[in-house]
């Protein structure tokens, strides 16, 4: 199947047609075409003055099954990423049971869609358990392309400088989440000028600092390759900073949450902004705006964490921590980041990194190459209702919102996704 | 007979003291007065709230505040049904949204509620169409209360602008802290907390107070001091040593205040612990207006009562 993009825009920082303008042909999936002038040949379907990049991959996404299919089943969980851009989600190991064995890491990846891969993060310790290291070299050969305990399971630094160092024997990712694991279980929200407010118990940025410390530390002890997942604050990232001026392949991602909004929403008790890590001060927002710019942020994460309807319907602190996010991750970057970074700035976050971070070759747009692409329109609006949420979990706090910029279509393997 | 103050409150729901405008506040204080009047004749009951049934939720242990509600509900007429946790099917599992929806469906007007979780009373306003008047919040707010303690203390010293006050004790974990300090911020007063740094929640000072860690110096700057009650059962960990460590440290008694070269006023929103945070003396001096803020409980919650039905067009 044809498909052609005429005057498209394109952002991949790897390729000559970078920030440049073309037509693009696809044919069978591949690119078979890159022209300053106009192709000739017609296509079933053709897109003009769309802008094109890598296609994007999330890491750290929460998956429902198996275990937890009432919040997102394979299909759900595949639509709603389809949908919001992604041809490629890296998913955590906290189902049930865990992916803590090869076994496991196949049945992720078989549970991938015809438009989006699943790539396994396979569990640092056997059942997230934080005492037993699990086999890592086994889960990579079948696929886990990172080891992690998750965002909720405690793990000791001794665990996490076994695990460093295991992993350094074939270069395997280490992702942490860095957190204070008794704030994580006993706190609301970010302790600030807002939490004293509500009467909310906060957690303080300083321990996320203390945490981002100690485990740089054990990576540069180890020399061992580190993804921070998740730094929140301003703190947490002059820590991250300073660590990376030491060790080059230390990366940090960012939740796309912590870019567009600050511990403000929760103002009113919205549950739907209840997240983790927590959402931090303006200040804080407006220092990991920056770090994206400047490069010190590596990935851009959709943080998307399915929960039935159940465990937000309650009083703020009875509820979950946790929102869907794949979907209202471009355009509420696009609003929120117009009059600071450009699409070229913050879109490989999204594209480009994630692959490198992951150790794996990044979808690139050049004549000949397979074409893993995420076609896109900052201008197109679209609102994000119950009708167009594809995830089968509905804590966001969007419904109802209208959204400016739009996912047209992505291609992968093959597959020409076309978003209506 | 009802009081001849007209007026509407600018919000339908009393939520806290952080969302009512001064407006309102006044309203409320005008309103007061006149139910005090009313609570001190022969005959204390108006038909203001005749034929309105109002539930009294109460999620967490109450005795005063309960009491006093009840007590204003029955003054004005009202049908009154009570319900505790302690007694209910909250205990079987059931969600909060589902008590009261239960509650509603049999006809309810009005929602007094008091919950363990702050903001529950938030979430509530979101799904149900009674008014809710929020008795306690977790550590979030206690808005009926800090209206009754400013009402006190205008008896007391009079306008409140300008007047210097220090709430002493256990400011993290106390809602009467966050509403009074709300209140007074609102009425012009200037605001100081006093206790011990582990009971200070960072950043209190964003809401435009001071923080005083030294209760010597507190007593000797302020008018008024509002001494509020450690609340050992909302301490997930232990944030001071020793209830004795603390009489030592921060107890208000007379010889501290003795120490001062002038009279202030203590009050205290009760139960006391003596002998911790006040002693006996010091509650039951002439300097303490404790039984004054009791007897006003009654009608400032009467007037919000008022004001909220009136608000929704239910009063009579």
């Amino acid at each position: 199947m044809k498909l052609i993009l005429r005057k498209a825009y394109i952002i991949d920082p790897t390729s000559k047609w970078h920030k440049k303008r073309a037509d693009i042909l696809i044919d069978k999936g591949i690119i078979t075409t890159i022209s300053k002038t106009a192709i000739k040949t017609k296509a079933k379907h053709e897109f003009s003055n769309v802008y094109v990049s890598g296609g994007w991959l999330d890491i750290g996404t929460h998956a429902g099954q198996p275990g937890f299919e009432h919040r997102e089943t394979a299909e759900s969980l595949a639509a709603t990423a389809q949908a919001g851009g992604f041809t490629g989600l890296a998913i955590m190991p906290d189902l049930s049971p865990v992916i803590d064995n090869s076994t496991s890491v196949n049945f992720i990846q078989s549970q991938s869609s015809k438009s989006v891969h699943f790539y396994p993060l396979a569990a640092l310790s056997k059942g997230l358990n934080g005492e037993e290291i699990t086999e890592f070299y086994d889960m990579s050969l079948s696929g886990a392309v990172g080891f992690t305990n998750g965002i909720q399971h405690a793990i000791s630094k001794a665990m996490l400088l076994r695990a460093l160092d295991y992993a350094k024997g074939f270069e395997g990712l280490i992702i942490h989440h860095p957190a204070d694991h008794d704030m994580i279980h006993k706190s609301q929200m970010h302790e600030g000028d807002i939490n004293v407010q509500l009467g909310l118990k906060g957690s303080p940025d300083i321990f996320e600092k203390i945490v981002v410390d100690e485990t740089t530390s054990l990576a540069h002890y180890s020399q061992s390759k580190l993804l921070l997942h998740l730094i929140s604050s301003k703190l947490g990232l002059d820590a991250f900073k300073s660590a990376k001026k030491k060790q080059s392949n230390l990366f940090a991602s960012v939740s796309y949450k912590h870019l567009v909004a600050s511990d403000e929403d929760l103002l009113n008790f919205n549950a739907q902004w209840k997240i983790q890590p927590p959402l931090r001060a303006q200040s804080d927002r407006k220092a990991l705006i920056k770090a994206v710019k400047d490069g010190t942020l590596d990935i851009i994460s959709s943080n998307h964490v399915p929960l039935e309807k159940e465990m937000k319907a309650k009083e703020f602190s009875e509820t979950s921590k946790g929102a869907i996010g794949l979907q209202t991750l471009f355009p509420k970057l696009n609003i929120a980041l117009k009059d600071s970074l450009s699409l070229e700035e913050w879109i490989p976050c999204l594209s480009n990194n994630p692959y490198r971070v992951l150790g794996l070759e990044a979808p690139k747009i050049e004549e000949k190459s397979a074409a893993n692409l995420t076609i896109f329109d900052p201008a197109e609006t679209w609102t994000f209702n119950q009708e167009s949420n594809l995830s089968k979990s509905d804590n966001s706090p969007y419904f109802g919102e209208k959204m400016t910029g739009k996912v047209i279509a992505t291609i992968y393997n093959q597959t020409i996704s076309i978003n209506q | 007979m009802s009081p001849s103050t007209e007026g509407f409150l600018s919000t339908k729901h009393l939520l806290g003291i952080k969302y009512l405008t001064k407006d309102d506040l006044d309203l409320i204080f005008r309103t007061t007065k006149e139910f005090k009047q009313v609570i001190n004749r022969p005959i204390k009951k108006v038909p203001s709230l005749r034929d309105i049934t109002i539930a009294n939720l109460f999620f967490e242990n109450s005795t005063r505040t309960k009491l006093s509600f009840e007590l204003a509900e029955k003054r004005l007429s009202a049908d009154v049904i009570n319900f505790s946790a302690a007694s209910s099917s909250v205990k079987k599992g059931e969600t909060l949204l589902d008590t009261v929806n239960n509650i509603l469906s049999m006809k309810v007007d009005m929602v007094v509620m008091r919950h363990p979780s702050p903001g529950a009373h938030f979430f509530l306003s979101k799904h149900i169409d009674a008014n809710i008047i929020n008795a306690g919040d977790g550590t979030h707010e206690h808005p009926t209360q800090a209206l009754l303690d400013a009402f006190s203390m205008m008896e007391k010293v009079g306008d409140l602008q300008g007047k210097k006050i220090v709430i002493v004790g256990d400011i993290m974990h106390s809602r009467v802290a966050l509403s009074n300090i709300f209140c007074l911020k609102k009425l012009g007063a200037q605001v100081k907390v006093c206790g011990p740094p582990t009971l200070i929640p960072k950043n209190i000072q964003k809401l435009g107070i001071e923080v005083e860690y030294n209760i010597d110096k507190a007593l000797a700057w302020c008018d008024i001091a509002n001494v509020l009650r450690i609340q050992l059962e909302r301490q997930d960990i232990k944030f001071i040593p020793s209830l004795r460590e603390y009489a030592l440290y921060f107890g208000i008694n007379n010889e501290r205040l003795n120490r001062l070269n002038k009279e202030i006023v203590i009050m205290h929103p009760g139960p006391i612990n003596r002998g911790v945070e006040i002693t006996s003396d010091v509650a039951d001096s002439d300097h303490s207006i404790i039984l004054q803020q009791v007897e006003n409980g009654v009608a400032v919650r009467m007037a919000v009562l008022y004001l909220l039905a009136n608000k929704r067009g239910l009063k009579h």
